[in-house]
């Protein structure tokens, strides 16, 4: 009498001593068709679509809402020297910020925010750039592009003007990939 | 064959993740002239998946090419 080749008998009698060890019941074991991880793959691939169009949208409707932030004055800033940096808050309390007056008497403002994973950044006055203490990333001063590391792109600028001697800080750009 | 049409499946399942990432980098860099792009591409990707799907059938034995099945002699 020939063996039906799909017979597991002999393997279940063969490992019947080592059940008790890896307790299972093989046959509610929860079997998945081929069929069914490809339908599972299709409902995926239909998922990825719509979270990337889903935030594709929400980011475009955030840029549309936005609405440019109102001026504020930075104190302390008057009294800052060359070759020296100040933090303060722009334009809300959350969104920290540094100031920086270069050698020559500039000012400079960016969001304090490394591009990389956030981390703050710092003025570096013996090497005159922006330091990210993280991973080793670093900035230019003036114009907040970066210099080297792994941040993927410049801080973002914030508008400062001079009113009667104070320094105003009157917008914040969010930096892009693309300048120029 | 079943194979060809998984592995393909999950590669472009790899695909699509890879463009997600994209999506997300260019929304958070606010960099939204490639936003367009890449969700087209996504589009494109399950448009790929469905036909796949659909249309893709494994070739069997019992059928000859044009659909009929094949007397057994």
């Amino acid at each position: 009498m020939s063996k039906n080749p799909s017979d597991e008998s002999d393997v279940r009698t063969a490992t019947a001593p080592f059940q008790a060890e890896f307790p299972y019941d093989r046959d509610e074991e929860a079997q998945v068709t081929r069929r069914e991880f490809c339908n599972f793959l299709g409902l995926t691939s239909a998922a990825l679509f719509a979270g990337a169009a889903g935030f594709a949208a929400k980011a475009a409707l955030d840029a549309r809402e936005s609405v440019s932030p109102a001026a504020a004055r930075i104190d302390g800033a008057g009294s800052l020297a060359p070759n020296s940096s100040l933090n303060f808050s722009y334009p809300t309390e959350r969104d920290s910020a540094i100031l920086i007056r270069t050698a020559d008497g500039a000012y400079h403002a960016y969001g304090q925010k490394c591009t990389h994973l956030s981390c703050p950044v710092y003025y570096a006055r013996e090497s005159q750039r922006l330091e990210c203490p993280c991973h080793e990333g670093a900035f230019d001063a003036a114009t907040g592009d970066v210099l080297y590391g792994p941040p993927p792109r410049p801080l973002d600028a914030i508008e400062v003007e001079m009113r009667d001697g104070q320094i105003w800080a009157i917008g914040r750009n969010p930096s892009a990939k693309d300048r120029g | 064959m079943w194979q060809a049409r998984l592995i393909m499946l999950v590669m472009i399942n790899i695909a699509q993740l890879w463009i997600l990432a994209a999506t997300v980098d260019a929304a958070l860099a606010r960099h939204y002239s490639v936003l367009l792009p890449l969700v087209i591409a996504s589009g494109v990707c399950f448009v790929i998946t469905l036909s796949i799907i659909k249309w893709w059938r494994p070739t069997s034995r019992m059928k000859t090419s044009s659909g009929y099945v094949r007397e057994d002699r």
